[in-house]
């Protein structure tokens, strides 16, 4: 034996069910177009990343049209002799020990610098880090 | 730093001014790349408003169907 219960408003019941899955698969199709919004998003972002590293060989290549004037860079053009007079301007008035426990700890911190593991390869991220300091660094000095 | 006036050969300034071109016609492309991304970000944020909406619109519609039956 079967027994039943009786729905009452039955039609309204059918059409808010009705619109319901009207909504659901109004959602699939906005579902659709997301992923197409996505890929196309995707898409742009390649591009972009392409057209920025042309952005940077072309500023490259324009830093090396255009004259770098950083005394770092101005004293490699100079001479060797005047190289090394700059850099015993730093020494005048110093005493002859002074100077020789000077040299030994030239000397250590040599070793140490060769003691030392090569750093490792610089990730995407840590070279423009790196690239942002050097920049930063060049305009301080501007 | 100094304030030297700074001079550049005639065929590097050629170079220069071409770089310099192609570096704005570049600029304009990210821009506009730029711009598209923004676009889509917006329809994105729209179809996942609609999204939100649109859910809300079921539950209701459920929860009248619930009380209906249930009641």
């Amino acid at each position: 034996m079967s027994y039943f219960i009786k729905v009452e408003d039955s039609s309204g019941i059918r059409k808010r069910v009705l619109e319901s899955t009207k909504e659901t698969i109004m959602m699939l199709k906005r579902y659709q177009l997301l992923l197409e919004l996505k890929s196309r998003k995707k898409e742009v972002v390649i591009t972009l990343k392409k057209d920025i590293k042309e952005l940077n060989l072309l500023i490259l290549e324009l830093q090396k049209i255009v004259p770098i004037e950083s005394l770092k860079e101005l004293q490699a053009y100079l001479p060797k002799h005047k190289k090394e007079r700059v850099a015993s301007k730093g020494k005048k008035g110093k005493t002859k020990a002074k100077a020789v426990i000077e040299d030994r700890e030239l000397e250590k911190i040599k070793e140490v610098k060769a003691n030392k593991p090569k750093p490792k390869q610089l990730s995407e991220m840590e070279k423009l880090e790196k690239a942002l300091g050097d920049i930063d660094a060049k305009l301080s000095q501007l | 730093m100094s304030q030297a006036p700074v001079f550049v050969k005639i065929e590097e300034f050629k170079e220069l001014t071409r770089v310099l071109k192609t570096i704005d016609s570049k600029l304009k492309d990210v821009e506009k790349s730029v711009a598209e991304i923004k676009s889509l970000r917006e329809k994105e944020a729209e179809q996942i408003n609609e999204w939100d909406s649109g859910i809300d619109d079921i539950k209701s519609k459920l929860v009248e169907i619930n009380n209906e039956l249930f009641q």
